[in-house]
């Protein structure tokens, strides 16, 4: 009975220490006053849409970061979001939907300031449209407003290695930036049209979130998919202050009237489950359908 | 021998219990038990990584420590057969005594402390206590190695000494091979 006892003991110490340190993770907190929140979405790595899980590198979700936001528009306590970006830039695509997002948080009064780590370039720039402040330290690397597709032609290759690909399609252009042959003038003719809206809407999106802050005849001069300095950024008017991430932070608490040293929770930081290579999609089907709730 | 019995006794009457568990020879709950106090000290080793805030000289993908965890785990579990296999050759080797499943049942048993290990840490490092953490993960070392030697004693039937001298073999063997593929990569690259 005594050893029961005792092992029992030793057990339910080390299920409560095991559940702490799962449910836990007191690096996504610091201490503060407690009056309001400050929320912190990272983006980091290359922007994708959908679950994005790599298992060599880094990516930043596009699902991932608008639940983040998400979560910020939802909580009562949350004040104020930084943004802090970290990309070399993503796809048009989920780079719009993050940025769609952003707005919608706007709305609702919150303000977002967006800091900009080593790069904020490209897609990571569309995003930083959408917040209110943009500070950059002044060599991180950003800028580089434009959109790119790069496709290889690999006939030559295929013909030295004896493959012959066969193609049935239901078009013309169903197979269009096909490895297998030379591009032709029409294709490419429809593709730089897909391009050339892109980066108009691209463009559009600067406009809007750096409205009154750069000029317009500016804004084409410098948006040829050039990568620019956080000190150029700021004298061109991409971005609005030079200074670190601490620096954004005293800026969200000021625009949201917050005390200083106020409570920064990372709402995306890399959870528990995520280094256990414990799928991103799986993870939204057992969590985000309240089967089970982490913190 | 029960299950309770024989997690109790390695703890606090081991010398008796890793000789029971020898002699009856119950190695599947032991590598079952090992394997489980593994993914335990994982799960919470996992988290504590989270507190320590260790600068990187590169970046490493989240998800991977996860993999290396994994595959740690897996590589402890070859290590427990690959030692038992060596203590069990040695040990007729020199001693003219044998007991694999002995073996392996009564050493899966004595990780059974290394479950205290990252808990205690854990807690230690919540409270900002990291150095007695450290000081408590030595104790804890020791008491594994004390119980090993102890594991190995029993199943083989032998004395203190030449137990502990079976239980170093692997490792000094281990320190010879490498040193020894070492030299000759430098010689051959000089």
């Amino acid at each position: 009975m005594r050893k029961n006892i005792t092992l029992a003991l030793i057990g339910v110490f080390l299920i409560v220490i095991a559940y702490l340190a799962i449910t836990n993770d007191p690096s996504q907190k610091t201490s503060g006053t407690g009056s309001g929140k400050i929320a912190v979405i990272e983006v980091n790595g290359a922007i994708t849409g959908g679950a994005g899980a790599s298992f060599t590198s880094e990516i930043a979700s596009g699902d991932n970061i608008m639940r983040a936001i998400q979560k910020a528009k939802d909580r009562n306590d949350i004040k104020a979001v930084i943004l802090r970006i970290n990309s070399p830039g993503g796809t048009a695509g989920a780079s719009q939907e993050i940025g769609i997002e952003l707005d919608k948080l706007k709305e609702t009064g919150k303000p977002i300031v967006t800091s900009m780590g080593d790069m904020c370039a490209s897609g990571g720039y569309w995003i930083a449209c959408s917040s209110d402040y943009i500070v950059a330290n002044g060599t991180t690397i950003t800028g580089s407003i434009g959109v790119i597709m790069q496709l290889a032609n690999l006939e030559g290759l295929y013909e030295k290695l004896g493959i012959k690909p066969e193609v049935i399609k239901s078009g013309q252009f169903k197979d269009i930036g096909s490895a297998n042959r030379e591009m032709t003038a029409e294709e490419h003719e429809l593709l730089q049209e897909l391009i050339d809206d892109s980066y108009e809407q691209f463009l559009e999106q600067v406009r809007q979130g750096r409205k009154d802050k750069i000029s317009e005849t500016e804004l084409i001069r410098i948006a040829d998919g050039r990568i620019v300095s956080g000190r150029q950024a700021y004298e061109l008017g991409l971005i609005d202050h030079i200074g670190n991430y601490y620096d954004a932070i005293k800026k969200a608490e000021e625009m949201a009237g917050l005390p200083e040293g106020a409570e920064v929770e990372i709402l995306n930081k890399t959870n528990y489950l995520d280094m256990f290579l414990l799928n991103t999609s799986m993870k939204n089907i057992l969590f985000d359908n309240n089967i089970w709730q982490i913190n | 021998m029960s299950l309770t019995e024989a997690i109790y006794g390695v703890i606090f009457t081991p010398k008796k219990t890793l000789a029971n568990i020898s002699r009856e020879r119950i190695w599947l709950s032991g590598v079952l038990i090992f394997f489980i106090v593994m993914v335990f000290n994982l799960l919470i080793n996992t988290s504590a990584s989270g507190l320590e805030q260790v600068e990187q000289l590169v970046a490493i993908p989240a998800n991977f420590y996860g993999a290396i965890s994994i595959v740690g785990i897996i590589f402890s579990l070859v290590m427990l057969f690959v030692l038992v296999g060596l203590y069990n050759l040695f040990g007729e080797l020199i001693y003219q005594s044998t007991n694999a499943s002995g073996l392996l049942a009564s050493l899966s048993f004595a990780s059974i402390p290394a479950v205290f290990g990252p808990p205690l840490q854990y807690v230690l490092m919540l409270v900002n206590l990291q150095i007695l953490s450290y000081i408590i993960s030595l104790g804890i070392g020791i008491w594994l190695i004390v119980l090993q030697v102890i594991a190995i004693r029993e199943s083989l039937s032998i004395s203190t000494g030449q137990a502990l001298l079976l239980f170093i073999i692997p490792i000094v063997a281990s320190i010879l091979i490498v040193g020894g593929i070492l030299s000759l990569i430098i010689l051959l690259a000089f």
